[in-house]
């Protein structure tokens, strides 16, 4: 699959199959991870995170392709490692080759910092318990019809389903609120 | 609904693209002149984000779990189809294959299996195939046409039900393919539905002419050989009829009990290990290679003790116990290599289904090796789990539980699987029974052994790295000694040179070398101005290995220092693996070693010494050698070496070599000789580790994939670069 074939399934919401795609880079970057004191579980959670980067990247409504895909998540990657790594030691981390530009490294900067903001969305979302969550993750994933969401969910009714969801919704809002204001 | 939910909806639908255009432009005009709500679908915008986190978070899981077991799976041809012949012996109708056509008639007896005169079309057409079985003894058998029958100690009765003594005569006649089937006159009718028919045969016992029966408790079991196995095929008993042809009647279902084989028989390897094997020109008949190869990857199953589990709905759980993490690694050498259960089945798990303990079970049926095909392709442990764990079922009711296993799953790759394990379980393949007693017995003896043929491998691969570890090491060391002996000896060199040319050149002239070079050898502390420009020139001629030519400006007497040339070019030189040439020379306490360029070897000799050359070759394990006395300087062509014995090496150097030399000598070629050794180990053990990832990337594909493997390195650094 070609870079822009990726770009095109992300952009459609078919993740699964743009990051099946993807995950063909992953021997490379566990291979930098595990060299730079990293375990498998590291690397994992690296490109997860990675790829989750790259795929808001892609849907910014400015963006373009100026590098290859795969050269693009390497960087996230590694960029991600550095900064996992100097969380835990709280230290400066050396021996990283040192040939992003740092126009690019930024970007990537930038980038990571607003999803870590969403990653306070997501906990409160596990804070509002499975069933809330389970609700907003199935209505948003796209790919099941409301009808089967209120019988898998065991709701009475597609209103009810709905209904209960915008309270969801509601409660989520108001525990991020709370959040912000701290 | 309350009016909160209803802008919450609002701006969902905001956020969704989904309003109009005027309803949009409305919105934005009231968002920009309230703040309130401006924070409001700035909120739920980020909450809109966690859940599409979520979301994402699967969807790359999912992904990476395809990714690990991405792979495709192959078809295998069916084995056969086992059936009980249960009752009296009598024409039985399932399978087809081999043409059995001769179209004479054959001699019948007078009387058929029932006691009556009344014989088919078949009957008289079809050879028949005659075996005198012992009945005191299990008996198998095969047909021409590839039947194979179990006929089990004391089956056949008389008529009062009493089992048969002594040799039972047991005829066969077979049909198993459509031309022989038409030939023989036989047809495919049940009543007035055409069957389809895919293959006939009769059975029938006689001692002494009369027929016997079979004990319908302790039949014969009969595997009739087929490329496909279809399902809903059934066995057919036929009644002559009195136009001479057959009518099938009675059908069963076949649900038959397996056959046992014995299971050293079996392959229970990981499908293209075999045959890759041989491709690769091992002898793949050498079981006890094949299995020790095949089993020494169980250490790399083991778990790291330490990390944390990542569970994922996507990627199922082991649960029985004996690893909880989804990395698996193992030290060779410097290099992790780490195996992913997803990438293949535990060989020690095997191992412990591989053996005595498991003959007379179902493991070790043909059926079951067909399973265990999928079972190592789709590296599913679970699976096999189930299987072992279920020694006392049908097998067809394990395959269903396992297609059931793969229907939960649900993922693409899975409904591939669960279509597989479907069709196996329509097979309606049996079981071998097994008291509970042994069944718990064996079920143990899985778990406990699996665990501890891991471990013993492991312990065995640890203790040959550890060790190889070792031997690492020591070569290392001896490495650094050599060459720092190697600096002492030039450094010890330079000054008696350095020495014998002072004395020589102060002879020359007439004067007596009055200052003592210090004792470093290589900085000389010079006073005495008068005859500084001597001690300059004799070290400078020392250093570079030039000719003096010096003339004393108070005396006019010359002091000559002369260096010159010497050359020794080695004939047939890149036979050998090394060569070395050793300059002995009589007024310095060891010896020089001369630089190699490309088979000859040059020096420059000073003039005020005689020297001795030693010339020692490797070649493999043996050693070739030259020597010559008093050499002149000139070029020595085409020097021939001489093989000699290992033993005889120290004796023919010390014949060219000064007592003072000796020791170092003979600490020279030692060291030679370790390295020769050592860098055939190095060369083994980067040939075994090539050789251990060749054949893991066959036993378990995606490990390779993973390990984003690239060559291994080959240290190419050879002893005679080292030595310069």
């Amino acid at each position: 699959m070609s870079d822009t074939q990726v770009i095109e399934h992300i952009k459609k919401g078919n993740t699964d199959k743009a990051f099946l795609t993807l995950y063909k880079q992953f021997p490379m970057v566990r291979k930098m991870i595990l060299a730079k004191g990293g375990k498998m579980e590291d690397a994992e959670d690296i490109y997860q995170e990675a790829l989750i980067i790259l795929y808001r990247k892609v849907n910014e409504s400015d963006f373009r392709l100026t590098a290859k895909l795969s050269t693009y998540l390497y960087s996230i990657c590694r960029f991600l490692w550095k900064d996992e790594l100097k969380k835990r030691n709280k230290m400066p981390v050396t021996g990283f080759d040192e040939n992003t530009d740092a126009t690019e490294e930024a970007a990537i900067a930038e980038a990571v910092e607003k999803e870590s903001k969403i990653k306070i969305a997501e906990k409160v979302l596990t804070e509002l318990g499975d069933k809330c969550r389970e609700l907003l993750v199935l209505f948003y994933s796209g790919t099941m019809k409301l009808k089967d969401i209120a019988a898998k969910m065991g709701y009475t009714s597609e209103n009810s389903a709905k209904n209960q969801k915008y309270k969801c919704l509601e409660g989520a809002k108001r525990k991020l609120a709370e959040i912000y204001q701290q | 609904m309350r009016p909160e939910l209803e802008l919450t909806e609002k701006i969902e639908r905001y956020l969704k693209g989904e309003l109009s255009s005027t309803e949009k432009a409305e919105f934005e005009k009231q968002i920009s002149n309230d703040t309130k709500l401006q924070q409001e679908v700035k909120l739920q915008q980020d909450i809109m984000n966690g859940v599409s986190r979520s979301v994402l978070k699967a969807s790359a899981r999912h992904a990476y779990g395809k990714f690990i077991k991405g792979k495709n799976f192959l078809k295998w041809g069916s084995t056969g189809l086992s059936v009980i012949v249960a009752s009296t012996a009598l024409i039985y109708f399932i399978a087809k294959h081999h043409p059995v056509t001769n179209h004479f008639q054959q001699p019948l007896p007078e009387l058929n299996e029932l006691g009556t005169k009344q014989w088919s079309d078949a009957d008289k057409y079809l050879p028949a195939q005659k075996f005198t079985l012992n009945t005191t003894k299990d008996t198998v058998i095969q047909t021409d046409g590839g039947i194979v029958m179990a006929v089990p100690a004391n089956c056949f009765l008389d008529a009062n039900g009493k089992p048969i003594a002594g040799p039972v005569e047991l005829e066969v006649k077979e049909a198993l393919d459509p031309a022989s089937i038409m030939k023989a006159g036989l047809s495919s009718k049940s009543g007035d539905k055409l069957l389809e028919s895919a293959g006939m045969f009769y059975v029938n016992a006689r001692k002494g002419g009369q027929s016997l029966n079979i004990d319908p408790k302790n039949g014969i079991i009969a595997q009739v050989p087929t490329d496909t196995v279809k399902s809903g095929m059934q066995l057919f008993q036929g009644r002559r009829m009195s136009d001479g042809s057959i009518d099938w009647v009675n059908p069963k279902p076949i649900m038959h009990d397996l056959v046992p084989v014995d299971i050293h028989t079996l392959n229970f390897y990981p499908p293209q290990y075999l045959d890759t094997l041989a491709k690769w020109g091992y002898d793949i008949k050498n079981k006890a290679f094949t299995d020790s190869l095949y089993y020494s990857y169980a250490s790399l199953f083991v778990s790291l003790p330490d990390s944390t589990s990542h569970g994922s709905t996507f990627m199922p759980q082991r649960a029985n116990g004996w690893y909880k993490d989804t990395t698996l690694t193992m030290m060779i050498h410097d290099t992790i290599f780490e195996i992913f259960p997803q990438c293949g089945i535990n060989p020690a798990k095997i191992k412990a289904i591989w053996n005595d303990q498991f003959q007379k079970t179902f493991i070790a049926t043909k059926e079951f090796e067909s399973r265990l095909k999928y079972i190592h392709q789709y590296a599913y442990e679970d699976l096999l789990d189930l299987y072992v764990n279920n020694l006392d079922k049908n097998l067809s009711d394990i395959d269903s539980m396992a297609a059931d296993m793969f229907k939960r799953q649900g993922m693409e790759e899975d409904q591939g699987m669960e279509k597989v394990f479907r069709d196996f379980a329509k097979r309606g393949d049996g079981k071998v029974n097994i008291s509970s007693e042994l069944f718990a017995r064996l079920k143990s003896f899985y778990t406990i052994q699996s665990k501890i043929y891991m471990e013993a491998e492991t312990k065995t691969q640890n203790e040959f790295w550890g060790k190889q570890k070792q031997m690492d090491s020591t070569a290392q060391a001896k490495k650094v000694e050599h060459s720092n002996k190697d600096v002492q000896r030039m450094a010890q060199n330079f000054k008696e040179e350095l020495d014998s040319n002072m004395e020589d050149a102060y002879r020359q002239i007439g004067r007596k070398h009055a200052f003592v070079i210090a004792k470093s050898g290589y900085t000389v502390g010079i006073t005495n101005t008068g005859w500084n420009n001597l001690d300059k020139y004799v070290m400078e001629s020392t250093i570079y290995r030039t000719t003096l030519d010096y003339t004393d400006p108070q005396t006019g007497k010359k002091a000559i220092i002369t260096y010159k040339p010497v050359s020794f070019e080695i004939s047939n030189y890149k036979h050998y693996d090394q060569v070395f040439v050793y300059l002995l020379p009589d007024k310095l306490a060891s010896f020089m070693r001369l630089n190699d360029s490309a088979g000859v070897f040059k020096e420059k000799l000073d003039g005020i010494m005689t020297y001795n050359m030693a010339c020692v070759a490797y070649k493999d394990d043996s050693i070739f050698f030259y020597s010559e006395t008093s050499i002149s300087a000139k070029e020595y062509k085409d020097i021939q070496l001489k093989p000699i014995a290992a033993s005889n090496l120290t004796s023919k150097l010390n014949e060219v070599s000064s007592m003072r030399q000796q020791s170092d000598i003979t600490y020279e070629v030692g060291f030679i000789q370790m390295q020769m050794v050592e860098q055939k180990r190095q060369k083994l053990l980067e040939e075994k580790k090539e050789f251990t990832f060749k054949v893991g990337k066959l036993l378990f594909p995606c490990w390779g994939m993973m390990m984003g493997y690239s060559e291994p390195r080959t240290d190419t650094t050879s002893l005679r670069s080292m030595l310069k």
